[in-house]
């Protein structure tokens, strides 16, 4: 009798939540279930709605691509004033159009993430950059599978269409050439010097009535510096063998390249074992006869080496003088530039090393504006390549920027060399760098093949090393060739 | 009615997981190992190769390298680290100790910094010529201060043992020191009164009662080296080492998917591994009795 009068007394409310078949707890669950969807249609997430969103993963290429994108239009003023000479009527719509704003999305990723979210993008065809730029040694993996299914567009026709192919040396599309089409717009060049310690060599070179221009071959470079050379605690080059790098520096510089324009594995060839024979006793000799010393090349080690003169000269791309610069303030006016020597009288003064690429992806959405957006960053006006070449000091491709007052400036921290002018001397020479899905493979195995080289000629010296190295450079080319030949013929299934 | 809502209402609040569960983790689980049984070259280009990718990958000679290093990896780390980890744990379980919660957070504390910070900090101390380790060598004991730890084959294992101590001691010793304060304080008291000495109260108390978080411990300490990239990936300077020391095989995994772009072999790497990791852990139970306990 007296729970019933309690039962009276729960209210309707309290009777409906009892009699709910899975209890309370359910509805609750369901309750805020409603109130968080309610929630998000009320303040729905919010999708950026650019007309193109790009992926870039240096920060200073984002902030000078955000800049450019101010104001990005669809027709170029040219062309309307073409039109505004014909048809009056018509020259209206085109400024018409003209005032149409475009937002572009710029994107800062990380260099290392860049990669794997584009490849993850490109597997689940879900949220595709319409631009994207990665780095040479990564460009070669995308670029693999049926020729019509790459991830990016060709863009040669547009190059071919609007007269930029004779704007850029040649070279640097090779990298992003593949089976015929151009993939990639290159970032940049990239030519090798030889920075040195000026404060060290150029006193010590006077003495002897020369100049470090005068050394043009690396057998004069390492004989007329021999004298500076002081085991344990100064060394005339830094050559680290434990990485590629400087040697695929010394074997392009040599002509050859670790891959062939037809994406042939070529890391074993009659250069690559001379490239091989040369470099290693640099560095494994022992006594006054080992000039050169490995302390990493991007290890901290390696600016303080050259801070304290444990090295006097570095392999020097444009992108690591402006490195230099950061992390080795203590040089400042203290270093200069020179051409690389020659590995023979007459020989190539340069090499290449790194690069960035512009790729037009396949899915993107409005093909021609994307190619609007690229040519306005990479081929625009001279004076948005100059402020990036002051912060970075990488020389861009496009010959017509070159004209900007920012190359031919004097550079205080090089002893006031003009920088952008010595790059420039060396634009056309840098040699070609042909990438391949097999490039971190190739590389991986190089850096083995040093390795052996090295601790070869540690145990035994010069006996018997070059028949050594080419077995060594052939057993990890035949790996690679193991791995290649596992890779179907794309094209001939398509 | 009621009795049928009573029924399925366990069902019900299981479904948000089952669901969830079947989505982002049985569906990738399923289709990675299909994936693993193709050659690919992005998401167009897919060939059928059977069980070609596992023959290959038995052949492959970097997969063996790459074993091969991390199970030195982690026999050295699981080898050092649990011995020292049980043992500052006894140390900092000792109430005449001063300042034991001082030391317990100091040897906890690289487990706060993260693996990022404590990579780039150990990038620093081991640098050649101009490092802090090779300084104090040289230092002390006069030792060539150009030792190149992480450009030196020999070198770059111990070298990634060294760091991985210094991160996971401490870690695990906070699993030995609540198993330990769980061992009965009687049994210590019966022992000595039994007159067994500080070793043998070790062997027949200690180590029987904290048999398994002991077990727990080198079970998630092997699973967790045999899943070793990161600490090798941020040192080495994202690669794989001077003559592929440092390479492991989660590594090799993200090149061949990441860098090379055939995400079916890089899979095929993937399920071998996961099948390596579950017939070691099964050893490791079965020798230590782990399983009969429950029975």
């Amino acid at each position: 009798m007296q729970v019933e009068a309690v039962d009276t007394a729960q209210g309707p409310i309290r009777r409906w939540l009892d009699d709910m078949p899975l209890g309370l707890a359910p509805l609750l669950i369901a309750g805020m279930g409603l109130i968080a969807g309610l929630y998000l249609l009320i303040h729905p997430v919010h999708t950026p709605q650019a007309d193109l969103t790009m992926w870039v993963f240096g920060p200073l290429h984002a902030d000078a691509y955000k800049k450019a994108a101010k104001g990005f239009p669809t027709k170029t003023d040219h062309e309307v004033d073409v039109h505004h000479e014909v048809d009056i009527h018509h020259a209206v719509d085109v400024h018409h159009e003209v005032d149409i704003h475009h937002e572009v999305d710029i994107q800062l990723i990380n260099y290392n993430a860049v990669n794997q979210k584009l490849r993850s993008a490109l597997w689940a065809a879900v949220n595709i950059p319409d631009l994207v730029e990665i780095e040479k040694s990564a460009a070669g993996g995308f670029f693999r599978g049926p020729l019509n299914k790459v991830g990016f567009l060709n863009l040669k026709p547009y190059l071919e269409r609007d007269g930029i192919l004779e704007r850029i040396p040649a070279n640097a599309l090779a990298t992003y050439t593949d089976r015929g089409a151009i993939f990639g717009l290159p970032h940049d060049i990239h030519p090798v010097m030889l920075a040195y310690r000026a404060d060290i060599v150029d006193p010590y070179l006077a003495q002897r009535g020369l100049r470090m221009e005068d050394l043009a071959t690396w057998d004069d470079y390492f004989r007329e510096l021999h004298g500076l050379l002081i085991a344990d605690e100064r060394y005339l080059l830094q050559v680290e063998h434990g990485d590629a790098w400087a040697f695929q520096i010394f074997l392009m510089q040599r002509g050859g390249g670790i891959f062939s324009p037809h994406g042939e594995l070529r890391m074993d060839d009659e250069i690559a074992v001379q490239t091989m024979a040369w470099m290693i006793p640099l560095v494994a000799a022992s006594g006054d006869k080992q000039v050169a010393v490995s302390l990493g090349n991007w290890d901290p080690s390696y600016y303080r080496g050259l801070i304290e003169g444990y090295y006097i000269a570095v392999l020097c791309p444009d992108w690591r003088s402006s490195q230099l610069q950061t992390f080795a303030k203590d040089l400042h006016g203290k270093m200069r530039l020179v051409p690389l020597p020659a590995p023979a009288p007459g020989g190539l003064r340069t090499s290449q090393s790194g690069g960035t690429m512009l790729g037009i992806t396949r899915s993107a959405k409005d093909p021609d504006l994307a190619w609007q957006f690229a040519k306005r960053i990479y081929y625009g006006s001279p004076q948005q390549h100059g402020r990036l070449f002051r912060i970075t000091n990488i020389l861009t491709p496009d010959r017509q920027a070159w004209s900007d007052p920012a190359y031919h400036e004097a550079r205080p921290y090089w002893s006031n060399q003009v920088l952008g002018e010595q790059f420039i001397a060396l634009a056309d020479e840098v040699p070609p760098f042909y990438s391949s899905g097999f490039l971190p493979a190739a590389v991986a195995k190089l850096n083995e093949a040093m390795v052996s080289c090295y601790g070869h000629y540690r145990s035994y010296g010069a006996d018997g090393f070059e028949a050594f190295v080419r077995q060594r450079l052939k057993s990890a080319a035949d790996y690679v060739r193991g791995q290649m030949a596992r890779e179907p013929d794309w094209d001939a299934k398509e | 009615m009621q009795l049928n809502s009573s029924r399925s209402a366990p069902y019900l609040f299981l479904a948000p997981f089952v669901l969830s569960f079947l989505i982002f983790g049985a569906y990738p689980i399923i289709r990675s190992m299909i994936l693993s049984l193709y050659i690919t070259s992005g998401p167009e280009a897919q060939q059928f190769v059977g069980l070609d990718n596992y023959l290959h990958l038995l052949q492959d000679p970097d997969f063996w390298t790459a074993f091969r290093n991390t199970a030195t990896f982690a026999i050295g780390s699981v080898a050092l680290q649990l011995p020292l980890s049980l043992g500052l744990a006894i140390l900092l379980n000792r109430s005449d100790m001063r300042g034991r919660n001082v030391f317990r957070f100091i040897f906890f504390s690289p487990n706060l910094m993260g693996l990022v910070f404590s990579a780039l900090l150990f990038m620093l101390i081991l640098a050649p010529k101009f490092g802090l380790l090779n300084a104090s060598l040289h230092a002390l004991f006069g030792l060539p201060s150009t030792t190149r730890w992480l450009s030196t084959p020999e070198l770059v294992m111990p070298a990634l043992i060294m760091v991985a101590l210094w991160l996971y001691t401490g870690f695990n010793m906070v699993y030995f020191l609540a198993a330990l304060q769980s061992v009965d304080g009687e049994l210590y008291e019966a022992a000595t009164i039994d007159g067994a000495g500080r070793w043998s109260q070790f062997w027949h108390v200690t180590l029987p009662g904290i048999k398994p978080v002991l077990i727990f411990v080198v079970v998630l300490s092997t699973i967790g080296s045999f899943q070793l990239f990161e600490l090798a990936y941020l040192l080495l300077g994202n690669g794989s080492g001077p003559d592929q020391a440092g390479l492991t095989i989660v590594m090799y995994l993200y090149q061949n998917g990441f860098l090379g772009g055939d995400l079916g072999y890089a899979a095929a790497i993937g399920w071998t591994l996961a099948g390596m990791v579950l017939i070691l852990s099964m050893i490791q139970l079965r020798l230590t009795g782990a399983g009969k306990e429950g029975r």
